[in-house]
């Protein structure tokens, strides 16, 4: 199958800025997303884009088409990024820094969207950082299991444990907001 | 018990299906857009400095092959050097201030070429 990106990547290899534009605006906004919640932070998420997209760029000048999926090496760059960094913080780890919901608040409060946004952020944010990043990739990137597996570099039986446990801690975090989340 | 894990793992899916649909995907800051369009410049400028040290570098490898085949670069490059040195410091040594010859266009040459029995 041949890889939506190769003919960009090539591009941008050679020098074609174009090229280079189209690869920052397709994937930048999905890479800055995946960052930004799995360092829960703006500022060191884009610093993190930033390393990615420079590694791209030398990158892509000996970019071999067929090899590995473009993206899926994009993502698996992007989130070893991100461990880097979760991994330098280290004495304050983001699933302890992370602002979690407060349990005993009532289910029926009239919340809107925005606050409800926020509270699966935060319950995002309290995972530990491999369920978060299988979920962020299945759950809102799209990928299959086994696509998340290759970022990943983990078994798809590890990738559907993980993000069963994901799942689960989920749904224990955002329980207050059951009525909410259900259809 | 094991249907009942089942039905809370589906139950989990559904409810993690329906959360993480409340994110919001944020499009690029044109600033921060702007950011890795420099990075790309910067790389692309470097790269170019970097053919050229590059290519400078191939060419006085070539020529140090030239002159000194099989050796690596630095032979040829230190014998040069070397003589370099030993000429500079002979020619320095030898030639004195008084040594010097100087020829001047505007002054009548100091010699003939006429031999003194034609004259």
């Amino acid at each position: 199958m041949l890889d939506p990106d190769a003919d960009d990547v090539g591009g941008a290899g050679r020098g074609d800025r174009a090229a280079a534009a189209r690869l920052i605006a397709r994937h930048g906004p999905k890479l800055l997303s995946v960052a930004r919640r799995m360092l829960g932070g703006d500022g060191e998420a884009e610093d993190a884009v930033q390393d990615v997209f420079l590694k791209l760029w030398t990158h892509a000048a000996r970019w071999q088409p067929g090899r590995a999926k473009f993206e899926t090496w994009l993502f698996r760059v992007t989130l070893n990024a991100c461990y880097d960094r979760l991994r330098r913080r280290g004495m304050a780890p983001l699933e302890e820094a992370a602002e979690t919901p407060d349990g005993s608040r009532p289910a029926d409060e009239m919340i809107d969207q925005a606050a409800l946004a926020q509270a699966v952020e935060a319950a995002l944010a309290a995972l530990p950082e491999r369920q978060r990043a299988a979920l962020l990739l299945c759950h809102f990137q799209g990928c299959s299991n086994a696509q998340a597996a290759e970022i990943m570099g983990l078994s798809v039986e590890a990738v559907e444990s993980l993000l069963a446990r994901g799942r689960r801690g989920l749904k224990v975090r955002l329980e207050p907001y059951r009525e909410l989340l259900e259809p | 018990m094991k249907d009942r894990m089942k039905q809370e793992d589906l139950a989990a899916e559904a409810m993690t299906v329906r959360a993480m649909a409340q994110l919001k995907r944020a499009p690029l800051t044109p600033a921060f857009e702007a950011v890795l369009l420099a990075s790309y410049d910067g790389w692309q400028a470097g790269r170019r400095r970097g053919g050229m040290a590059a290519g400078l570098a191939a060419g006085l490898r070539a020529c140090a092959a030239t002159v000194w085949p099989g050796a690596p670069t630095w032979v040829p490059a230190g014998v040069f050097a070397a003589a370099l040195l030993i000429g500079v410091g002979l020619g320095t040594a030898i030639s004195g201030p008084d040594s010097r010859m100087a020829y001047f266009l505007e002054q009548a040459p100091s010699f003939s070429i006429v031999s003194e029995e034609d004259s």
